[in-house]
């Protein structure tokens, strides 16, 4: 048992080794644009999107300089600085003039180009100097180098910095270390990630878990029902449910927000103040309106193959009773599906949902990622995705081993 | 100036209240106990007043009061040395932390005195100080300023005290030099003071001005400059914030909700009718972005104030009053007098539309673009959707009516539609009917649809004459960082004043301000900008004839189409008392008082 | 129970028409047009669904929402089920290292609450059809790899697959010869159901501003209906038509899918 315990949990292990590297991929794999450029908001001088490259870990170093750039070339050091002119001037380390280029124009285009007509001394160029990619794109406020980057602001000369650019695979270990330790950072506005994390995690299970148990027994009790009874009532259950989970989430929620805060005025429209559960009742209520019916198909669906066991059969051919089929044969050979079933889900409760903890305002990780999607904070988004994988594979795991301990044969088929 | 950085189109002033209903506050069983306790001993039914806030307030710290929100909060709990006289109009400014202040004859030395009373309050456990407070010291002021001009740290409000404060723009390159040149440019100026910002004595300070500004007690009176002590820096000024004001912070989610509460045994300050304040016990500020949700909540008193907009401003508003439904559960409207500007915005570094250094001729036929696009711009439709046909003024030129630099000033001819000018301009410039002439790129400021209409709007007058846009969808946070890169051809822009002076407005064409700057159109003209730094040092009708000749700068170049000065529109709930809306203070929350 | 499904094959046929029809240009092409003065009119002969806050015709946009919702729906279910079959007939096939390193993929793909990937996804890609494509698409290859990976292990180890096999055919064209044919229906199966959750994530991801823009989709209207609180002004009929819509085109699949699911033996 303990080595399957162990085995199950390095399979665990390697499965969030498996979420660093997605989260990686999906937020820096370049595939969705320069990282620091789309969070850069509201302030992006070249300052700092430097340092958001280096809170986010895609430079090793960033030095901002008033009005100059140390240019480290493989065999000497040069000064490069906006003078006016507009131009850029080339200076030695001991600040002797090598060379001073009008710029053509403000655009990035312009600057690359005055760059590379940057001499050096031997007749070497700037661009030669730094083995630069000669195709470079000319979006963006960074440059691409080779092996190093350049963040240059065209249209403030006092703002350009140096940086070390750190290699994908180095960032990857930088970025799998940190998630590792939980040292998740701060989010765009400088808050520290991980406390609000539990915070407001907290806030969305209060909605979540009650929200949840609520619904999966009425859906388990509906489907015992349907099943018990068969026949038209099953039919027609299971149409209403196929209608019902047509209707878009939305309307549901919009309609019984209209009716039951607006028009009857039953509940708050939304916040968050104490006591706490007056502002949850709409919500839960909305979730439960929303979760009951997929959750009964799906339970109708689970305790249905259930009930077509052989064990089954023979009961009602006893003439056991339906109702006491259900409750004492049927339910409790069912308990280890639906257990499973809702250990898995218990981690997703943790985001609550996005779209209640929104519309009511609920100031939980659903409304925080709802936030931070619209104002592209990927520290925060990345730190909410990696948190809620570990648990979900945490409870997994715990899963795993209950389902172990209680069935060799299941151990010997994950083994 | 950023108070309501960029387009507010559709969060129009993005603060907005809210109050509880009584009879809400009484279904909720045990509520009344739990707030009695919470503001120790207050009456029951509890003095505490709730807003909603239209965007998201995410600091403590002064360096980040660039956002409306972010002022909101920062301004209950720091103060700086003046603000606004809360009644009296036209707006000028008390002395708040400055007992009183003197200047000398040459208009740039200014003397200020503190209060001995003033002392900071610290709420957490244990307290920064014994006892949780300490006295105000000039030293506290120099600290402050110095920190936002120290270029190491994301200051977003440098700008406001830039080229104004002796030997500070100074200080502001050093620490942007090496990390020990700045550490001993910071060394010194905690020590000795900088040129003109000198602590005088324990309560004194004298800051000398590189040039007389008739705006500088405006400046004072703006969050930028508020006083905090240093202590609080180095605990973590995001989340625990220190400051003088009435009221401590004593819940905080960030983005979500910052709820205060009055100082026990403030040092007192009489407000209207002699009541001392704060009125106020506690202080909720929810933040709800949907305007549909803050209306239905004004609606069932969970909030207690609300600038009704676009989605139910019919249904809340009956001419210049409230509806009669509104009316008879006895709330008010209040309706401020226009203090900002609504323009679609060029970005004169493009191509296409803009102005390209050299290119006499190309910049003559954009130019003749731009004002056959604004005389061809439907204006009365946007009134009707945007607008409702209520909350705005139209706009003739870049200020808006009512400051003496308004008196007279010079309007816009192509504000007035047109579609035959429209099209001659569109002929002269060598596009007749728009055959051949560039595909419009206009940048939406949000995923809203307020904000998309504003761009449905413009396409189809452009339609009218021949011009086809293409409508590119943004957040309104990539739309403010795609202007601050210089990379938007055309976009609305909204601009609310900062303080109770329209050269504010012309700021925002100012050449050194270009982008990533406030001058996100990038309108770059030496004579304009010239004109502007001759503005502060001149005389009142000196003044105003410079400002006219500014507008008619503006005017003929249309770096921007002026499109109208919102009204700030305000339901006030019938317990809220004394509220008087201030554009420049828009929750000065210790002079309100809740009485149900 | 044992009448055929008729009814709702037509009906999502009807849908295909009309979405077909929209994109070729030949049907309310006008949704664009404003009309001043028109709007919020509440359904009339003119406007059978009413107009919107600029006046455009509801009708228009409705119909309109169908093409975009085909596009969205196809798109992101057909590449979801396209990985997730790749993946799971390779896995199952070669078994070994390939079969740990896709297992290693969903596994670690799946432990990331859906929702929150897709938001992800689409916030970071951008508005526009292809970047909500992808994004649903990321996150939902993994159940149908799931399914045919299971499936697949099941049928390789068929003797007429063992035969074909040791006969040396190539194994691409086995799999496409024998084991496609008895994968089709639960793909077909797969393929609806994502479908219409493609649709339905569409209208979420709209609602939270970050879904598609400037384009006539259901969850745009929806979404506007709810920022502009036609609800609380009582003009229900613009969040009417676009959920109606949208449950009349999710209710055929669904009923099909159940359908399908009552005659399969194993159920």
């Amino acid at each position: 048992m303990l080595r399957f315990a162990l085995h199950r949990l390095i399979h665990a292990l390697s499965l969030a080794l498996g979420v660093v590297l997605v989260l990686f991929l999906v937020f820096e794999s370049g595939l969705t644009g320069d990282p620091a450029q789309r969070e850069a908001g509201r302030h992006s001088s070249a300052r700092t999107l430097g340092e958001i490259r280096l809170r986010l870990g895609l430079f090793e170093s960033f030095e901002a300089t008033a009005l100059r750039l140390r240019v480290e070339g493989s065999a000497a050091r040069y000064f490069l600085e906006a003078v006016d002119g507009p131009a850029l001037r080339l200076s030695a380390a001991d600040d002797s003039e090598i060379s001073r280029v009008e710029l053509a124009g403000l655009d990035l285009a312009a600057l690359h180009n005055s760059l590379a007509q940057l001499e050096l001394p031997q007749g070497r160029s700037l661009w030669t100097e730094l083995r630069a990619d000669p195709n470079l794109p000319a979006a963006g406020l960074a440059s691409a180098l080779h092996g190093a980057r350049l963040a240059v602001d065209h249209r403030r000369t006092a703002d350009l910095g140096w940086a070390q650019e750190r290699p994908a695979w180095r960032r990857f270990l930088h970025q799998s270390a940190a998630l590792l330790r939980f040292d998740f950072g701060s989010d765009q506005s400088g808050q520290a990630i991980a406390p609000q994390l539990w915070q407001r995690g907290k806030r969305s299970l209060a909605l979540a878990l009650p929200a949840f148990v609520l619904g999966t027994v009425l859906a388990v009790a509906a489907a015992l029902f349907a099943l018990s009874r068969r026949g038209w009532t099953d039919r027609s259950l299971a149409w209403l449910s196929s209608l019902m989970i047509s209707v878009s989430a939305l309307a549901t929620i919009l309609f019984l927000r209209a009716l039951l805060a607006g028009k009857l005025g039953w509940f708050p429209v939304a916040g968050w103040e104490p006591p706490h559960a007056n502002y949850l009742m709409l919500p839960i209520l909305t979730w439960v309106a929303i979760a009951f019916w997929p959750e009964y198909r799906l339970y109708r669906a689970l305790l249905g193959q259930q009930a077509g066991g052989g064990y089954l059969t023979a009961a009602r051919a006893r003439g056991v009773g339906e109702a006491r089929l259900m409750r004492r044969h049927l339910l409790p050979n069912a308990w280890v599906a639906l257990i499973t079933q809702a250990t898995l889900a218990l981690p997703f409760l943790a985001l609550g949902s996005i779209l209640l903890e929104r519309v009511f305002a609920i100031p939980g990780l659903g409304s925080m990622v709802a936030e931070a999607a619209l104002n592209s904070d990927q520290a925060l988004l990345r730190a909410v995705a990696f948190l809620l994988a570990l648990v979900y594979l945490a409870a997994q795991w715990l899963g795993d081993l209950l389902c172990g301990l209680a069935d060799p044969r299941y151990r010997e088929a994950r083994a | 100036m950023i108070l309501s950085l960029a387009l507010l189109l559709a969060a129009a002033p993005p603060h907005e209240a809210a109050l509880q209903e009584p009879q809400g506050r009484a279904a909720i069983s045990g509520h009344d106990a739990d707030s009695r306790s919470a503001t120790k001993g207050q009456e029951a039914g509890g003095r505490n007043a709730r807003f909603a806030l239209a965007s998201e307030p995410t600091s403590f710290d002064p360096l980040a009061a660039e956002t409306t929100a972010n002022q909101v909060i920062q301004r209950q709990v720091y103060e700086g040395l003046v603000e606004y006289d809360y009644l009296a109009r036209p707006y000028r400014v008390t002395p708040l932390l400055a007992e009183s202040w003197s200047v000398a004859e040459d208009g740039r030395r200014w003397r200020f005195e503190l209060r001995p009373d003033a002392l900071f309050h610290d709420p957490q456990q244990p307290p920064l100080w014994p006892g949780g407070s300490r006295p105000v010291l000039a030293q506290d002021v120099l600290e402050s300023w110095l920190r936002m001009a120290d270029a190491r740290l994301p200051a977003t409000g440098y700008w406001a005290m830039q080229g104004l404060i002796e030997g500070l723009d100074e200080f502001h390159r050093q620490t942007a030099g090496t990390l020990a040149e700045a550490e001993a440019a910071m060394t010194n100026a905690l020590e000795h003071g900088l040129p003109g910002l000198r602590v005088l004595g324990p309560r004194r300070l004298e800051v000398r001005l590189t040039r007389p500004d008739r705006d500088f007690l405006l400046r004072l009176a703006s969050a930028y400059f508020a006083v905090y002590p240093a202590e609080t820096v180095a605990r973590g000024i995001n989340n625990q914030p220190v400051g003088s004001g009435p009221f401590l912070l004593a819940e905080w989610i960030p983005r979500s909700q910052a709820v205060f509460r009055a100082v026990p045994g403030w040092r007192g300050q009489t407000g209207p009718g002699g009541r001392a304040l704060p009125q106020l016990d506690e202080v909720r500020f929810t933040t709800i972005l949907e305007n549909s949700t803050r209306t239905l909540m004004f609606r069932r008193g969970e909030i207690d104030r609300l600038p009704p907009l676009q989605d139910a401003f019919h249904d809340l508003i009956d001419g210049r009053q409230p509806s009669a439904e509104l009316r008879e559960q006895g709330v008010s409207l209040q309706i401020l007098a226009p203090a900002g500007l609504t323009m679609i915005a060029f970005n004169m570094d493009d191509p296409q539309v803009g102005s390209i250094p050299g290119d006499l001729a190309g910049n003559r036929r954009r130019r003749l673009l731009r004002q056959a696009i604004a005389r061809a711009y439907p204006f009365a439709r946007w009134h009707r959707i945007i607008r409702n046909d209520a909350w705005a003024e139209a706009a003739t030129t870049f200020i808006p009516p009512g400051f003496s630099e308004s008196v007279g000033m010079p309007s816009s001819p192509y504000r007035t539609p047109d579609l035959d000018e429209a099209r001659r301009l569109l002929a002269a410039a060598g596009w007749p009917g728009g055959a051949g002439a560039p595909r419009l790129q206009y940048e939406l400021s949000g995923t809203d649809p307020v904000s998309q209409a504003s761009g449905e709007i413009f396409a189809e007058g452009m339609r009218a004459i021949g011009l086809e846009v293409d409508l590119v969808p943004n957040t309104f946070a990539a739309l403010q960082a795609k202007a601050a890169r210089g990379e938007a051809q055309i976009f609305a822009r909204g601009w609310t004043m900062d303080w109770a002076d329209p050269a504010n407005l012309l700021e925002l064409f100012y050449g050194p301000n270009r982008a990533p700057g406030i001058n996100r159109c990038n309108y770059d003209n030496p004579v304009y900008d010239r004109l502007l730094e001759a503005l502060p040092s001149a005389s009142a009708p000196r003044r105003r004839a410079l400002v006219h000749v500014m507008l008619g700068l503006l005017n003929e170049e249309l770096p921007a189409i002026p499109i109208d000065h919102r009204r700030g529109y305000m339901l006030v709930q019938p317990w809220l008392r004394d509220m008087e809306v201030h554009p420049f203070d828009p929750f000065a929350c210790k002079y309100y008082r809740i009485e149900r | 129970m044992k009448r055929q499904p008729r009814g709702w094959i037509l009906l999502l046929g009807v849908w295909l028409v009309l979405a077909v029809a929209c994109q070729l240009g030949w049907l309310a092409a006008d949704w664009r047009s404003q009309h001043d003065g028109a709007e919020f009119l509440a359904p009339s002969a003119a406007n059978p669904l009413g107009t919107d806050h600029l006046g455009r015709d509801l009708l228009a946009q409705t119909l309109q929402g169908s093409r975009i919702a085909f596009l969205v729906g196809s798109l992101a279910a057909g590449a979801a089920v396209l990985i997730g079959a790749a993946l799971g007939l390779a896995a199952a096939w070669y078994r070994g290292p390939v079969d740990a390193l896709c297992n290693w993929l969903s596994g670690a793909v799946a432990a990331i609450p859906g929702m929150l990937l897709v938001v992800v996804v689409a916030a970071l890609l951008g508005h526009g059809l292809l970047p909500l494509c992808t994004a649903f698409a990321v996150v939902s290859w993994v159940g149908v790899y799931r399914l045919v990976r299971a499936e697949a292990r099941r049928l390789v180890d068929q003797d007429y697959v063992l035969a074909a096999r040791a006969c040396g055919a190539p194994p691409l064209r086995l799999m496409l010869r024998h084991l496609m044919p008895a994968l089709r229906p639960m793909l077909l199966a797969q393929f609806s159901l994502a479908f219409v959750a493609a649709i339905k994530a569409e209208a979420v991801l709209s609602f939270l501003g970050v879904g598609l823009a400037e384009q006539p989709s259901w969850g745009r209207m929806i979404a506007d209906a709810w920022a502009l609180g036609d609800l609380e002004q009582g003009r229900w009929w613009r969040l009417a038509a676009a959920s109606g819509a949208l449950a009349l085109l999710a209710l055929p699949v669904y009923r099909l899918a159940d359908r399908a699911h009552e005659q399969t033996p194993t159920a």
